[in-house]
């Protein structure tokens, strides 16, 4: 009886290889043909536009997680560093503060490194969220090893569009992350799987997604500080959440409340040392009509600094 | 140039510290909590009446456990990084188990079948000890300590978890050495008359891990050796008494693991264990530790495994699968042969959902003495079918939510009367098919779930 057992263990054992070897795609060759492949493909693709000024730029969504096509199919640029896929979106001009967050999925050893580049009116560069400011996220039991980073913007003149794409630098670089079933071992107290960490090599695609909210709509911390002023706010935009692009232009924001006093408000949030939210409030006050608030705060923040 | 990005393990929690500080901060650190876990839970029924029986061989340390759990089971854990200096870390973990029969809303932990129970509490201190190589890690309390397992039949074959002490992973260049000293009492009701008298099982664990072989392979030696510790008092009352403990009281288990990795997408692992005596556990599953309690258990052990997981189509369609077979021959005839082996192909529709197939078998041969379960050669198998929802695609990937119906035919009675075993265990949940049934059918839904980092 042993013996049989054994044999059968043994032919399963040599079925499990043998189908492996008949059927299956080992890993490392679906891992690492795709990666050259990408970079061929994008060395080949031809420029979609001349400027940046003639990007394709689609309309954003706030409020939604949407998933950028960034593989082969997508338009390819030769941006000033380097040539690469991308994605260029026109933010919305309600000039209301945006929060977003980017992720980037590693996949079979892979992952696409993003840079975001957000442009002016004219389509001339202002800020840049550089591939080096995503954080590398470990896979915890509901979202596999990642590279993420979550930035505001508060669009306008200065920030009217936003693209998303990976230069040659961060290209050349590569990601080491830890295994789902690495993390699942330490989380239940397993012996880790041996062998160092994979390391995730940057190619030229990837699974990207890009979540935005306002600010407002996620509370936070202006909510509390602004109050019923706030508060009017996103009643009136929930109310006609269709028309909320178009209604706050540039010029309807000039609607001032007196009885507000940014000054004092960011003044407080000196004092506890949250420039950000200073910055967030004198950005604010000067959409409501406050002009100059930005350059008193600079003065602020200048005698401030050693 | 390489820009490599090497991730934090763990987010680094201590004070901000000055470079003109002296004393380390610690008083002023923050603690950023790590909470970690894992649960199961859900509802079944057994087709014909009755909640759900739960399939498993009498006498096999474990079943195939897809559509085949009966119990609500959840370890909740918090930990946190409190040290983090110059290349030295300092991390605490605790974990609480807990299992009920999830039989109604509100389930005393302490009535039968349901349980709560302190599995860690340690610190670990990694480059603690200096002199020693980098990532070498000191630890005390008691903990899971580097537990194999095989995730589809929830089988322990290689796990000396309990109270320790010990300093793992000392990069040798061929490998990483680890050595712990780890407890696991018994207690001797049969022999001693006053019940509940501590047996001191002490097992010393020697392993050597990450030894490279072969591209994306790597060994695994590892040797255990138990002994109950027995007080001067117990023994002169052994030896009064005519008891024979000095043979039974000690063991040791050899331990050879090969894990291949980039395996088809995953990974496959093959072992082999020998054990003797007293580490021998007579039943359930976490082989590895001494019998406790058994002061008489002489016998050996020798047991192959196989088990991993494979993409056959890269995110459409993956594999887990294992085959075991061990021979329990102990010297009183209490022992068996088991044979089992299980896939469980899934196929991911989306990110989302997926449908899943477990079969599994289980062979028992006993020897000639056993008397609590049928003592003729008996099989178990079962046929499982699960849609899922899940937050991925993959065999590990929770939270997942799944609908099941398990099929289950075995030869034999299934149970001798009430509660006695004859070819299916009885301690697996409630036991709804009739006595002299071969087959049963059960359905139902659960969901499974693990978290942390």
């Amino acid at each position: 009886m042993p013996q049989r057992h054994i044999a059968i263990l043994l032919s399963g054992l040599a079925l499990t290889s043998l189908a492996g070897c008949a059927s299956l795609v080992p890993h490392g060759d679906t891992a690492v043909a795709p990666a050259k492949q990408s970079q061929q493909a994008l060395a080949q693709a031809t420029d979609c536009c001349d400027t940046l000024a003639t990007l394709p730029y689609q309309p954003l969504t706030v409020g939604e997680s949407q998933s950028l096509t960034l593989d082969t199919h997508a338009p390819m640029h030769q941006f000033e560093d380097g040539a690469s896929y991308f994605q260029a979106f026109e933010l919305p001009r309600t000039r209301e503060p945006l929060t977003f967050k980017l992720t980037s999925t590693i996949a079979n050893d892979q992952v696409f490194a993003p840079t975001v580049l957000i442009l002016d009116e004219d389509f001339q560069p202002t800020q840049r969220v550089a591939s080096d400011k995503f954080d590398y996220l470990s896979p915890n039991g509901f979202a596999g090893a990642r590279l993420g980073a979550t930035f505001d913007i508060t669009p306008g003149p200065d920030a009217a569009y936003m693209v998303v794409y990976s230069n040659e630098t961060a290209r050349q670089g590569t990601t080491q992350y830890e295994s789902a079933e690495k993390v699942y071992a330490r989380v239940r107290g397993l012996a880790l799987p041996p062998g160092p960490d994979p390391i995730a090599e940057h190619t030229a695609t990837g699974n990207v997604t890009l979540e935005s909210e306002s600010r407002e709509t996620g509370g936070g911390l202006l909510t509390p500080i602004l109050g019923t002023r706030s508060h009017a706010d996103s009643v009136t935009k929930t109310r006609n959440a269709t028309a909320r692009d178009e209604q706050a232009s540039p010029s309807s924001a000039s609607a001032s409340t007196p009885d507000f006093d940014y000054r004092r408000m960011i003044n407080a949030a000196l004092k506890a040392d949250d420039i950000e939210l200073a910055m967030q409030l004198a950005e604010r006050a000067e959409r409501e009509g406050h002009s100059g608030t930005r350059a008193w705060l600079a003065e602020r923040l200048r005698s401030v600094s050693p | 140039m390489r820009d490599s990005r090497q991730f934090t393990r763990r987010p680094l929690l201590a004070a901000l510290i000055g470079a003109s500080c002296v004393m380390p901060a610690l008083a002023h650190a923050d603690i950023n909590p790590n909470f970690f876990g894992y649960a199961r839970s859900g509802i079944g029924s057994t087709a014909g009446g009755g909640s759900q029986t739960c399939f498993k061989a009498a006498g096999a340390p474990a079943k195939y456990r897809l559509g085949n759990e009966c119990e609500t089971y959840a370890e909740l854990g918090l930990g946190a990084n409190l040290f983090d200096q110059q290349g030295t870390s300092f991390d605490f973990a605790s974990r609480v188990a807990y299992v009920t029969a999830q039989d109604n809303d509100s389930e005393s932990l302490q009535d039968a079948d349901n349980d709560i129970a302190l599995r860690e509490m340690y610190v670990t201190g990694t480059n603690a000890v200096s002199g020693l190589p980098d990532g070498s890690t000191l630890w005390a309390g008691k903990r899971f300590y580097k537990r194999h397992d095989i995730h589809m039949n929830d089988f322990y074959y290689w796990d000396v978890s309990g109270p320790g002490v010990g300093i793992s992973d000392i990069d040798l260049g061929v490998g990483n050495l680890s050595l712990a000293w780890v407890r696991s009492s018994g207690s001797d009701n049969d022999n001693f008359p006053d019940q509940g008298q501590r047996l001191s099982d002490d097992t010393v664990d020697i392993r050597m891990t990450d030894i490279a072989t072969n591209p994306g392979g790597s060994l695994q030696l590892g040797v255990d050796y138990g002994r109950a510790s027995t007080p001067e008092w117990l023994e002169n009352y052994y030896d009064n008494n005519n008891i024979d403990y000095e043979d039974g009281d000690k063991g040791w288990m050899g331990t050879i693991e090969h894990t291949q990795s980039n395996w088809f997408g995953g990974s496959n692992t093959v072992a082999l264990q020998y054990a003797t005596d007293g580490i021998i556990t007579s039943n359930g599953n976490a082989v590895g530790r001494p019998a406790g309690g058994l002061v008489s258990q002489d016998g050996d052990m020798w047991r192959v495994l196989d088990h991993g997981h494979v993409w056959l189509v890269q995110d459409k369609l993956d594999l887990l699968y294992a085959a075991i077979y061990e021979d329990k021959n102990m010297d009183d005839d209490s022992g068996r042969k088991w044979f089992s082996a299980g896939v469980r192909p899934v196929y991911y529709w989306n990110d989302i959902m997926s449908t899943a197939v477990e079969l599994g078998y289980d062979h028992i041969e006993p020897q000639s003495g056993v008397s609590s379960y049928n003592g003729e050669d008996h099989h178990v198998t079962k046929l499982t079918l699960a849609q899922q929802w899940s937050a991925g695609r993959g065999a590990m990937i929770r939270p997942t939510i799944r609908l099941f119906a398990t099929y289950a035919k075995w030869n034999g009675d299934a149970y001798e009367e009430a509660g006695v075993a004859n070819s299916l265990d009885t301690g697996s949940g409630p036991n709804n098919v009739d006595f002299n049934d071969t087959d049963g059918l059960t359905f139902g839904a659960q969901m499974e779930v693990w978290w942390g980092s």
